[in-house]
């Protein structure tokens, strides 16, 4: 079973044991998002409409286990996506049958404690004043940050624009917790769990902001692979860790034990703005993020325009990213000459690649060791692209580095060399692939290693 | 200090904003110097609308209980007790009377009503 089958066989287990519990990881009186007599779930009609969700979603897994076999995997994940999405909606129309009347009466405690994020707001600025330091040192050094490693400047700041954006991602959705959802205001000991809980879901996100910087930060500095290896292990433990608590504490606790009679802790959204009992809809409620029916933690209220430019956002900067990335390193001032030396360099270069034997000793040591640690991908792709054939000066890119349009059997390779060293050897150098055999305008399939 | 609100009760909840922030003014349990939640947390809280909310705080305010600040939210304020008038004690027996009658068409007994008003009425005395 090749890796690309196991990672597909891996998301369509999970999901489905994922579902096959996500119905006890609601509040006693919520059944498939519909508001029910607290004793349901333990009765037979109860056992019997999980028994009917659980069967439908292990025959609808297995059966796009088989599918994936024959058919493209995408589209068989997406069929699926859509099928386990309409089982559950199936389940909230089952479970409506037995629906009751909300309890109704709300208590407020006006002098429930103000709710603050964990460290303040300086907690979930500072990994993302980092990414952007790092960003702005990495533009003004480019050499720097380039010759240890074979990856563009133009690949630095994506990469760096990427990790800060889902650092912002994840302050809003922080922010949206504090200030755009609904406030444990009931007293007692099962409102204290239940504001822990909402602190813990902060201490996660905050968490992960500095696990994206920190990566962001390993990546543009080069540090060697053991650290990475550490910090995603780390970072696995982490989360693991997380999830597991959330899991187990349950929006408190409060959702796997039943409150005392009449008494409301968490959200009172009403039952008839539930779409299916998955999307949450109300004009009138003016909650960004309400406590979900089904699992646990947030989702966003549909009804207030503010969750459209949330989600609109969110979507567009990754996009607009994506967009411009490629047009990064493709700024080449074509009438600047050559720097002596680099075409015959690339030239060498190209020929010990070919040969099997990258020509280590024109190279300085930095150049020399992300080489040696990226010369199988490197090795790949000159395997891929085929025979060498010809090689073409282009100009000079906003880095000072000349640039090459190598020509091969089966593609076409970008090179960026800088200036050689009073020594001659060659401190930077990368390349990215580019359309096969096509004239005009460079489009870059990727961005190098 | 807590604050009822049933939100299918047949009265507006402003209204029940207002009675029941009054309730704990004239009993203490909200003091002088003391804020109430922002009228947009209040309001996010209760999954009611924000003008739900400024309209009880605009009526407590009116009768002397808050200061509405700009951007500070609200805030109780000592307020002076005048002494009642003739016209003030009619309103209070007829309002009494028509809770009395809303409460009698509800299905409550009269002897349920009396008990009920004897025991506020002890609670009063011993205050």
């Amino acid at each position: 079973m090749d890796i690309s089958t196991q990672s597909f066989w891996i998301v369509l287990l999970s999901i489905g044991l994922s579902l096959h519990f996500l119905p006890l990881y609601s509040r006693r009186d919520l059944y498939f998002g519909v508001t029910v007599s607290p004793e349901l779930k333990d009765g037979g009609a109860g056992r019997q409409l999980l028994r009917h969700f659980r069967v439908a979603i292990w025959c609808l897994t297995l059966s796009a286990l088989a599918a994936g076999a024959v058919f493209g995997r995408a589209y068989v994940l997406f069929a699926y996506l859509a099928s386990v999405h309409a089982t559950l909606v199936i389940a909230h129309r089952d479970a409506a049958k037995h629906r009751v009347d909300p309890v109704t009466a709300i208590d407020i405690d006006l002098a429930a404690p103000i709710e603050r994020l964990p460290g303040g707001w300086l907690a979930v600025i500072l990994p993302i004043a980092s990414l952007f330091g790092i960003g702005a040192w990495a533009i003004s050094n480019p050499a720097t940050v380039v010759s240890g490693a074979v990856m563009t400047t133009g690949a630095v700041v994506t990469t760096l624009a990427m990790d800060g954006v889902s650092c912002l991602v994840l302050t809003a959705i922080a922010f949206g917790i504090l200030h755009g959802s609904r406030r444990i205001s009931a007293p007692g000991s099962g409102a204290a769990a239940e504001r822990w809980f909402r602190r813990r879901i902060l201490l996660c996100l905050i968490a992960s902001e500095y696990f994206l910087a920190t990566l962001g930060a390993v990546g543009v500095l080069h540090a060697p692979p053991v650290i990475m290896v550490l910090v995603n292990c780390a970072w696995a433990a982490a989360l693991a860790v997380c999830i597991g608590t959330l899991v187990l504490a349950g929006q408190g606790g409060t959702r796997r034990a039943s409150a005392p009679h009449g008494t409301v802790i968490g959200d009172r959204s009403p039952d008839h703005c539930w779409k299916g009992g998955l999307l949450y809809v109300n004009r009138r409620d003016h909650a960004l993020l309400v406590e979900k029916r089904m699992g646990i933690g947030y989702t966003l209220n549909f009804g207030t325009p503010w969750s459209w430019l949330l989600l609109g956002t969110l979507l567009a900067i990754p996009f607009g990213i994506h967009l411009l990335r490629p047009t990064m390193p493709t700024r080449v001032n074509a009438s600047a000459v050559a720097s002596p030396g680099t075409e015959a360099s690339l030239r060498r270069y190209i020929d010990s690649l070919e040969s099997g034997q990258p020509n280590y000793a024109e190279m300085s040591p930095s150049l020399a060791a992300a080489v040696k640690r990226q010369l199988p991908a490197i090795m790949d792709t000159i395997r891929d692209v085929g025979t060498f054939r010809s090689l073409t000066y282009e100009g000079v890119d906003q880095n000072g580095s000349d640039v090459y349009d190598a020509l091969f059997e089966h593609g076409r390779l970008e090179w960026h060399v800088a200036p050689l060293a009073g020594d001659g050897k060659v401190i930077e150098r990368h390349f990215r692939a580019l359309a096969a055999n096509t004239e005009g305008p460079h489009v870059p399939l990727r961005t190098a290693f | 200090m807590l604050l009822h609100i049933d939100t299918s009760s047949e009265t507006p909840v402003y209204r029940q904003i207002v009675d029941g922030m009054r309730v704990a003014l004239v009993n203490g349990d909200l003091a002088p110097g003391d804020s109430l939640p922002a009228v947009r947390r209040l309001a996010l809280d209760l999954g009611t609308h924000f003008n739900t909310v400024a309209q009880a705080y605009r009526e407590l305010a009116r009768e002397g209980w808050l200061d509405i600040g700009a951007r500070s939210g609200a805030r109780v304020i000592a307020r002076s007790v005048t002494p009642s008038k003739p016209k003030s004690d009619a309103s209070f027996r007829r309002r009494i009377e028509e809770i009395v009658a809303q409460m009698q068409a509800h299905g409550i007994t009269r002897s349920r009503l009396a008990r009920e008003l004897r025991l506020i009425a002890q609670t009063l005395e011993e205050t």
